[in-house]
Formats: structure tokens, C-alpha cells, sequence
């Protein structure tokens, strides 16, 4: 228990610590997206499925949504920068808007 | 004449009276065979020495009374029971209907001590066993083929004779009554000759609630009310029909609803008998048919089919911004108004950019 505590503490320390400033944000954004998702999946056990397309409208804005943060933390990490040697964090960015574009079009098409 | 152009006859929808005797033909048992009624050797009667009439049938036994009451089917769409005078008077040749075919119905047999035996000698008896006897023996049988024409077996010609129509029956230990032959023979052969029990589809109509016109389509889980008329036909005139047990199925391959049919109340002016319904068609779209099947013991057979599409909503025709899904939008929502916030922050949040231009190179 104690070790636990002790290493959740230090990997906390050096997360505030370490971690730069824009990474940090996509994680705030990653959270907030995160409880949103969690939201409608508890409304969707308690009211049911019926309007079935909004749910997977909505619940499926969240998830994209999150996944492409991911993509763009992994992408503009300084840390992964070996792994994408082609893939700058301005083309890294701009790939993350182009694609919630694309989401939030067909999003907003199956809403009904 | 032979059999076979008898048979078409009926298939192009012909009504026949066969009446056989003992002395009864090949061509007729021939044709008779094709309606799987099966008269019994030459020379053969049906006796009985209990029920006989003692007038008619004194010396031989062979005049056989029999009681409507138990030994008449009850279909009174055919002969009415309600409405003979007493039994009636058979003298003639036994038949065998197949109990599998379901169009044939005997419509009067023997009593249960008959039997079918040779008309010369009748002191044989007590070697062999009869062919048929009691019960199995029919003596008048009626079928009506699909196409609703109608055929009617009788094993007597003597029925249908005035000396039988006058006659007064004494059976041993009745009362003398009234023979019931007449009245039998002609309700019989009315309804041989589709002068009565004939049923007519008049009109058929179907509409949306709340409208009046037939549609074009309809769309799944429409309101609709199905109405058809029928009139029957006796007396020499069209009268309304009246029956509670009339339905309608509406089927795509299989039946998706079926429902009994109401009829609307009759009044002196009613000219047809109307049974209408009101449902909601089914969450299923595709050709459907509206069906009515009716085919009742004695009554010509109705099937009137009418089709209608069921067509699925159109993109337009679904309900929007419903409230129970009002989470989702906000949702969805909060996603584009989060990635906006988002990204102008990234942007120009002020944000340690050495990170985000670590790579530039």
C-alpha cells in the first residue's frame, strides 16, 4: 500500500513536473472528452436506445474525438518525434482539425 | 356421355344431381369414383329391420325411415332441420364417401342397425358379412368443388317420387308422421342449383383513418379501417349476409395480423351485410394482401384478395429533435464547441512553444 501510494505520488510529481504545457492541454481535453463519453453511456442504461441514431451520434462524436486527441498527443510528443520523422506538430495539427471536420460532418448528418 | 365429360362440366363450375338406384350403371359409379363416393355392388339395398316404414316398406325391410334429428348433418345452410315435418323415406343403393376429402359431406346416413345387402337373396345373410353397414352407409352426400360447384350423391330415386313425398311414415314403435321427403329434396336441390347458400362479394373498400379515399400506399403503422360487403343469395333475391365470423388476414407470406371482422348492424334498408375493422398495419413494409377467406359448410366459398404497398417512413417523415435525445445533441454539440476551445487555445494560448516546434528541423 504504502509503495503504491509512494510511487503514484512521484509518477504525479513528475507528470506536473515534466510534462510540456501543450501536451498537458490535450489531456485536459482528453478528460473532459472522456466524461462527456461517460455521461451519455449511463444516460443511454437508464433512458434506453430509442432515438438509437442520436446515441451513436453522440456517443461516437466522443470517441472520435478522443482518439484523434490521442493521435495528436503521440504525434506532437517530443519524445515519439523519432517515430514520426516526417510528421511535424503543425502537420500533426492540422491533420486533427481536418479529420474533426470530417467527424463532426457525419456527426452531425446522423443526429437526425 | 361419359364420365370424364361430366367431371369437366363441373370443373368449368356446373352443378349435378346424381340419384342412383340398385339397378345403378357403370358410367355413373365411374363418375361418381372421381368424387371419391363409392356406390355399393349391383343389385345391393340398404336394409333395415328395425327402422323400416311399415307401410312401404312391409315385405322387404327396404324402406328405410330415417330420423333428421340424428341422422341429418346440421348444416343448416343446406337443409334446415327446424323445417321437416318427420323422417324421411329412403329406398335404394348404399354409398361410401372418403372421410379425407374434405370438400364431400354426407349429408344424411343410415341408421345404425342397416346394412347393404343383394336385393334377390337375402337368406345368404348369415355367412358373409355385408360390405358396409350402420352409420358408414350414406344415403345422401353433397360436395362442392373449389370452383363452387356443387354435386349432389343420392343412393334413391324413390325419394325423390310423389309416393314418397305424400307418404305418411309409421316406424315400429313411432308415432305416424309426415314423410319430410319433399321439403329435404327441395332444399337439396336448391342448393344443388345455387339457389341458395351463394355468397357474393360486393364491394370491397379500404382507407385511412380519418379519410375516404382508397391511398395510393400506405405507410408502416397507418390507422386504417378495411370494410367489405357481402350478400347472399336465396329466394330468388340478393339479402344481406349476416355471420360473426368473418376475418381478414393481412399477409406478406406469412399472416401479420389477423383480426375478426364486425359487422355493422342490420336495419330494413340494409341491402348487403358489411363487417369492417379498424388496425394498425404492421412495422413491416412490402406488398401486402388483404384477405378474406371464408369457407363455411353450405355457403359458396369467399376469398376476396386485394393488395396494397406498405411503404417505410421517408427520411423526412421521422420525428426530430425529440426530447429524450436532446443529451446527444448537447453532446455532439459540446464536442464542436470543445474542439473550437480547444484549439484556440493550442493555438494561441501562449503555450511552451519550443515544444511544439521541437521537431522542426
Amino acid at each position: 500500500m504504502e509503495e503504491i501510494k509512494s510511487a503514484s505520488s512521484s509518477l504525479l510529481a513528475s507528470y506536473f513536473k515534466d510534462t510540456p504545457k501543450s501536451l498537458k492541454l490535450i489531456d485536459s481535453y482528453m478528460v473532459y472528452v472522456l466524461l462527456t463519453g461517460l455521461i451519455q453511456f449511463v444516460y443511454v442504461v437508464i433512458a434506453g436506445t430509442f432515438p438509437n441514431n442520436a446515441f451513436l451520434a453522440g456517443f461516437i462524436s466522443t470517441i472520435s474525438a478522443f482518439v484523434l486527441a490521442a493521435n495528436l498527443r503521440m504525434q506532437t510528443n517530443p519524445k515519439n518525434a523519432s517515430q514520426f520523422p516526417t510528421t511535424s506538430p503543425e502537420r500533426a495539427f492540422a491533420d486533427f482539425l481536418a479529420c474533426n471536420l470530417v467527424v463532426h460532418f457525419a456527426v452531425a448528418n446522423f443526429l437526425g | 356421355m361419359d364420365a370424364k365429360s361430366v367431371v369437366k362440366f363441373v370443373a368449368e363450375g356446373g352443378n349435378i344431381l346424381i340419384a342412383g338406384s340398385s339397378e345403378l350403371g357403370n358410367t355413373v359409379r365411374e363418375l361418381s369414383r372421381e368424387f371419391d363416393v363409392e356406390y355399393d355392388t349391383k343389385n345391393t339395398a340398404v336394409f333395415d329391420h328395425f327402422n323400416y316404414d311399415q307401410a312401404l316398406g312391409k315385405e322387404k325391410h327396404d324402406t328405410i325411415a330415417v330420423s333428421p334429428a340424428s341422422h341429418m348433418s346440421k348444416i343448416d345452410a343446406i337443409v334446415p332441420l327446424d323445417q321437416l315435418p318427420g323422417p324421411i323415406l329412403f329406398r335404394g343403393i348404399a354409398h361410401s364417401v372418403n372421410p379425407r376429402n374434405s370438400l364431400l359431406t354426407p349429408i344424411l346416413w343410415a341408421p345404425q342397425e342397416a346394412y347393404s345387402w343383394e336385393t334377390a337373396n337375402q337368406e345368404d345373410t348369415a355367412n358373409q358379412n355385408p360390405s358396409i353397414t350402420g352409420k358408414d352407409i350414406a344415403l345422401v352426400s353433397v360436395m362442392q368443388a373449389r370452383n363452387n360447384g356443387r354435386i349432389a350423391f343420392l343412393g334413391s330415386t324413390e325419394m325423390l317420387s310423389d309416393v314418397f313425398f305424400a307418404a305418411s311414415v309409421k316406424k315400429h314403435g313411432d308415432q305416424e308422421a309426415k314423410s319430410g321427403n319433399r321439403k329435404f329434396i327441395e332444399e337439396l336441390t336448391k342448393w344443388t342449383f345455387q339457389e341458395k347458400g351463394v355468397l357474393d362479394v360486393v364491394a370491397v373498400e379500404h382507407h385511412k383513418v380519418g379519410e375516404e379515399e382508397i391511398p395510393a400506399h400506405y405507410r408502416i403503422k397507418d390507422n386504417m379501417t378495411y370494410t367489405i360487403s357481402l350478400a347472399e343469395y336465396h329466394d330468388g333475391e340478393w339479402h344481406p349476409f349476416a355471420a360473426n365470423d368473418v376475418q381478414l388476414e393481412l399477409i406478406m407470406l406469412d399472416p401479420y395480423i389477423r383480426k375478426t371482422l364486425d359487422q355493422v348492424p342490420l336495419d330494413a334498408e340494409s341491402t348487403v351485410g358489411t363487417f369492417t375493422t379498424t388496425l394498425q398495419l404492421p412495422d413491416q413494409y412490402g406488398v401486402f394482401k388483404f384477405t378474406v377467406n371464408y369457407k363455411r359448410h353450405g355457403l359458396s366459398y369467399v376469398e376476396s384478395v386485394t393488395t396494397v404497398g406498405i411503404h417505410p417512413f421517408r427520411h423526412d417523415q421521422y420525428p426530430r429533435f425529440i426530447s429524450q435525445a436532446k443529451p446527444y445533441y448537447t453532446s455532439a454539440a459540446s464536442m464542436g464547441v470543445g474542439l473550437l476551445i480547444f484549439s484556440f487555445v493550442y493555438l494561441w494560448g501562449g503555450l511552451d512553444s519550443s515544444v511544439k516546434t521541437t521537431k522542426k528541423a
